[in-house]
């Protein structure tokens, strides 16, 4: 499962060139990424923050390759994926990209345990090794006693480290965290924050997306957005950063 | 991923909306189980007639008089019949004739008919009386239930003596054995001497077969004062082919009558205009229970775009986690491939017991082409009706779909 970091390594893990991307509102086009050159090598875990409408969502959709870019170049492990069709998008997600979502996104009525094995599914791996797998990583997450039970049988926190193990499932090689705390009291927001720390300590590639200063801190690097554009990149003890 | 996973994952789908798929099965339920069954119906009609004809003998040809088939190979005459239009009418020169043809025809019997009311004691019933000769029985197979047919001899010198169709001779006697009874036909009294086997069914909108009742011929002509002769039946000699054996009577009647003054014809020949008509009625019912399987369709297609709406965000999470626009078509459409043919199979189910329920009153009968067509089509439903939402389905945004509230 862990993937340690190759601190030799120079090469991105992921890479961002001059990349925008534009939407269309009406007859107005808002750039809600531009000009975005970005890299993670391996192993690091950084933040992205900004306040709402700033391009963080954006930011974490075209850099976990949901959406196309409208403009620039996106290498993972050094190969350009940016024309990749949507078949390939898909395999591409499914093998190298883990997602966190702020709601969740579990399957309701389905068992904690298919939740997870989800991914494996489009893997196509087969039941017996699924449920394998899926149970040994909710065993990690001290899940281990609530295999079948469903979402709306769990807390929320407890929900969320579903997710978590879903995102990992697969060893992706970057995991992607939206607003993982969102959605959670405090007791549960502080668990997540343990589970990130202890992922990057094991050498999982994060990039955590958030609008909270206290939660982006426990990265090794921040970097804030607004209207679509980096203003600035921080390095701890984040000094320079507000709580 | 394979096809199974994506079954499992469309048929756990279905059982999540248990009332929900149910009603949208409704459709194809109804729809299937009244095409099947109309189907059933006609196919078993069919049967049935086909059988009556087979029972009344092979190797029957009959001689009418009128034009009775048109040009289309249609009953031409028949509305000339209901109306009595036809004035023609045969004499026992034309049968003294027709046996005279002794290579192809080996009997020939002969009939006239009449409604009149029969009584035994106080009861009293109508019924059709048919004057004829001692072959009727063997031409037109009538096997007696009791006792025997009148004889030859019984026949030429007139005899009152009598052979009561099977309803008619219950509904006057019940209990009490008819032979040697007397009974009167209008105001002559009459020796019961046979009693005619349980045909069922009916001539086709005439009287049952089982309330004819049956005197000579020579009888027949006194009573009623007539010695027209309406119809003739022949057996043809086994050995010759029944097209030869109809050309040579045809040959012989056009000695006396024109062309258009009589028809010669076998069995095979009304029994295919029958099974024509028979057909399209049969393709007409099922034709119209066909629309409801289109209703049901329809059915199935909103129920799983209000299903796609529904789930629009679990699709989002499904590509996010790396399902294709394939797999997730896929999935779609054998949700509403499987609602369509469980649907299909529980209508199935449901023609095959209410064939058997009518069983008693209706001849039914269930074809393989029949369950084979509703499987097809209901499948074919399926898949046709859940092609647009399944696309709509496989065609939306991670990004839009994981976003959707």
């Amino acid at each position: 499962m862990k993937k340690k970091a190759d601190k030799s390594q120079t090469q991105p893990i992921l890479e961002l060139i001059n990349v925008c991307k534009d939407y269309q509102l009406g007859t107005q086009t808002i750039k809600a990424l531009d000009n975005i050159n970005f890299s993670i090598q391996e192993g690091q875990f950084t933040s992205i923050i900004g306040p709402s409408g700033s391009g963080k969502s954006t930011f974490l959709q075209v850099a976990s390759i949901l959406a196309e870019p409208s403009k620039g170049e996106i290498k993972l492990k050094g190969k350009d994926v940016t024309q990749y069709n949507e078949v390939e998008r898909a395999r591409l997600r499914n093998k190298e990209i883990g997602f966190v979502f702020q709601q969740f996104n579990l399957l309701a009525r389905t068992s904690a345990l298919d939740n997870v094995a989800l991914p494996l599914v489009y893997a196509g791996v087969d039941l017996i090794q699924r449920h394998q797998e899926a149970e040994k990583i909710l065993t990690k997450f001290g899940l281990g006693d609530r295999l079948k039970n469903k979402p709306n049988e769990l807390s929320g926190g407890q929900q969320q480290r579903v997710a978590i193990a879903r995102a990992l499932i697969n060893n992706p090689s970057i995991l992607f965290v939206d607003e993982p705390t969102g959605n959670l009291d405090s007791k549960s927001g502080q668990e997540v924050e343990n589970i990130l720390k202890q992922l990057h300590q094991e050498g999982r590639t994060i990039i955590l997306v958030t609008h909270e200063p206290k939660l982006a801190k426990i990265a090794q690097k921040i970097i804030s957005l607004e209207d679509g554009k980096i203003i600035g990149k921080h390095t701890p003890p984040y000094k320079d950063l507000k709580n | 991923m394979n096809l199974l996973d994506t079954t499992k994952i469309a048929i756990k789908a279905i059982f999540t909306n248990k009332v929900r798929s149910c009603l949208t099965m409704l459709g194809v339920i109804i729809g299937v189980s009244s095409v099947v069954m109309l189907i059933s119906l006609g196919k078993g009609l069919e049967a049935f007639v086909v059988q009556s004809f087979e029972d009344l003998g092979a190797n029957n040809i009959f001689i009418s008089p009128g034009n009775l088939f048109d040009e289309e190979g249609g009953f031409g005459s028949m509305q000339d019949m209901a109306v009595g239009a036809i004035t023609i009418s045969f004499t026992k020169t034309d049968v003294r004739q027709l046996q005279r043809l002794r290579q192809y025809v080996e009997k020939v019997a002969y009939w006239n008919a009449q409604g009149d009311t029969l009584r035994f004691l106080s009861n009293s019933e109508q019924g059709m009386v048919i004057g004829t000769n001692a072959n009727y029985n063997q031409v037109l197979i009538t096997n007696l239930e009791k006792g025997r047919w009148f004889t030859h001899s019984e026949n030429e010198s007139g005899e009152r003596v009598v052979v009561l169709g099977y309803k008619i001779a219950q509904d006057l006697f019940g209990e009490v054995d008819p032979i040697r009874k007397k009974i009167r036909i209008g105001t002559v009294t009459f020796n019961v001497v046979g009693v005619a086997e349980e045909k069922g069914g009916a001539g086709f909108g005439g009287p049952s077969l089982d309330d004819y009742t049956y005197i000579p011929f020579e009888t027949y002509s006194r009573i009623y004062d007539t010695s027209r002769v309406i119809e003739m039946g022949i057996r043809a000699n086994p050995e010759v082919e029944i097209d030869n054996a109809i050309q040579a009577i045809e040959e012989n009647m056009l000695q006396r009558y024109k062309d258009d003054e009589f028809s010669v014809y076998d069995q095979g020949e009304i029994l295919s205009v029958i099974q024509d008509i028979l057909g399209m009625i049969t393709i007409a019912l099922g034709g119209i229970a066909a629309i409801s399987l289109l209703v049901g369709g329809i059915g199935i297609m909103n129920i799983m775009l209000v299903s796609v709406t529904e789930r629009t965000k679990e699709i989002g999470l499904r590509k996010a986690l790396g399902a294709t626009p394939n797999q997730i078509l896929i999935q779609f459409l054998i949700e509403a491939a499987f609602l369509s043919i469980l649907g299909g199979l529980i209508g199935l189910g449901i023609a095959f017991g209410g064939s058997l329920a009518i069983q008693n009153v209706f001849p039914a009968k269930i074809t393989t082409e029949a369950v084979l067509l509703a499987f097809g089509v209901s499948t074919a439903v399926g898949l046709i009706f859940g092609a647009a939402p399944a696309r709509k389905a496989s065609r939306l945004s991670p990004i839009e779909a994981l976003r959707y509230e």
